[in-house]
């Protein structure tokens, strides 16, 4: 996975949506929201939230669209970029206001005889992605979930490829002791 | 005779230990010379790449839901608007604005004119003389007087 430099994908639609085109605003939200949303809801691990990120980033893009200038960034990064500022807002709030400790590991869930159904192993994902420290969630989020190549992660989070590569690294180690553990306590 | 991959195993790990099992996802510019040294030793590379696939495969269990139509709505409620109407306004008050400098500019002139030279007002122009302006009477020859 690699950036192409000097090319932005976005950048013809996004000047269609700066000039208020309704169909090139469309076409931006068919394209980006998914992505965005899905990436605030592993970030946030609440799906309500989660779509509030997803608004407050559209209303920043439909904000830029028309003064949005080719830089060494690609939009999809600054976007992305938004979406986890604005993420970062919200764990912020939650730590000032929650008292409780996170656990250190995630929920079991249902008894051994209920069956691992899709539902079930999907949830304990997100709670083990949830139990993870933010930095290294965001880098699965963004190299895994969201398939940013490694540089365009780093840039998102404004850290070198190889700091990203141990956030992933440690992230995972940690994602596979809490899914395989709780998978051997079935 | 094949050459020598151009990759240590512990870089090998390191990257299935970072992206996962799936190549495609690993560094482009690393891919290459990952594919080589798989070619040199299967048993070895499937091995490691098999633990960095089963957590892949507990992590794809975790997909979300798709946007709601209520959700879209919204965004699509506050997107940037044609300039067209902005545009039109604008034109229209340009316009207003250039027709009252130039009656501003009339009114004023002749403001000017009825104060500068009274006298004028109390005659038709028929009445002037041939070398009659209103700065003055000027001789057909040229001198004013």
């Amino acid at each position: 996975m690699t950036a192409s430099p000097g090319e932005d994908p976005d950048l013809a639609l996004l000047v269609r949506v700066g000039r208020g085109d309704a169909e090139a605003a469309r076409a931006m939200v068919a394209r980006k929201l998914p992505r965005l949303l899905a990436l605030a809801t592993r970030m946030l691990g609440d799906a309500a939230e989660a779509e509030d990120v997803a608004q407050e980033s559209f209303v920043r893009l439909w904000r830029q669209a028309a003064r949005w200038r080719p830089g060494a960034a690609r939009f999809d990064t600054w976007l992305h970029r938004v979406a986890l500022n604005l993420c970062y807002d919200r764990l912020r709030r939650r730590r000032e206001i929650v008292v409780e400790t996170v656990p250190d590991r995630p929920d079991p869930g249902p008894a051994p005889d209920a069956g691992l159904d899709e539902a079930d192993a999907a949830s304990r994902v997100a709670a083990a992605l949830q139990a993870l420290p933010e930095r290294q969630r965001e880098a699965i989020v963004l190299a895994y979930y969201q398939e940013l190549s490694n540089i365009e992660a780093a840039n998102a989070m404004d850290i070198s490829v190889e700091a990203l590569e141990s956030l992933l690294s440690r992230a995972r180690r940690k994602l596979r002791t809490l899914l395989e553990e709780n998978d051997d306590a079935r | 005779m094949r050459d020598e991959p151009n990759m240590a195993w512990e870089r090998f790990t390191a990257l299935a230990d970072s992206y996962g099992a799936d190549l495609y996802r690993w560094p482009a510019v690393q891919r290459d010379a990952a594919e080589a040294l798989l070619a040199s030793d299967a048993a070895r590379a499937d091995g490691i790449l098999g633990c960095a696939g089963r957590l892949d495969g507990l992590l794809d269990h975790y997909r979300t839901p798709l946007p709601s139509a209520a959700l879209v709505g919204r965004i699509l409620a506050a997107a940037p608007r044609p300039a067209l109407l902005w545009s039109r306004a604008k034109l229209w008050w340009s316009g207003l604005g250039l027709a009252g400098v130039g009656l501003a500019g009339a009114v004023s002139g002749a403001l000017a004119l009825s104060l500068a030279t009274p006298a004028l007002l109390d005659h038709r122009a028929a009445d002037w003389a041939d070398g009659q302006t209103i700065f003055g009477d000027v001789d057909l020859d040229g001198t004013s007087r």
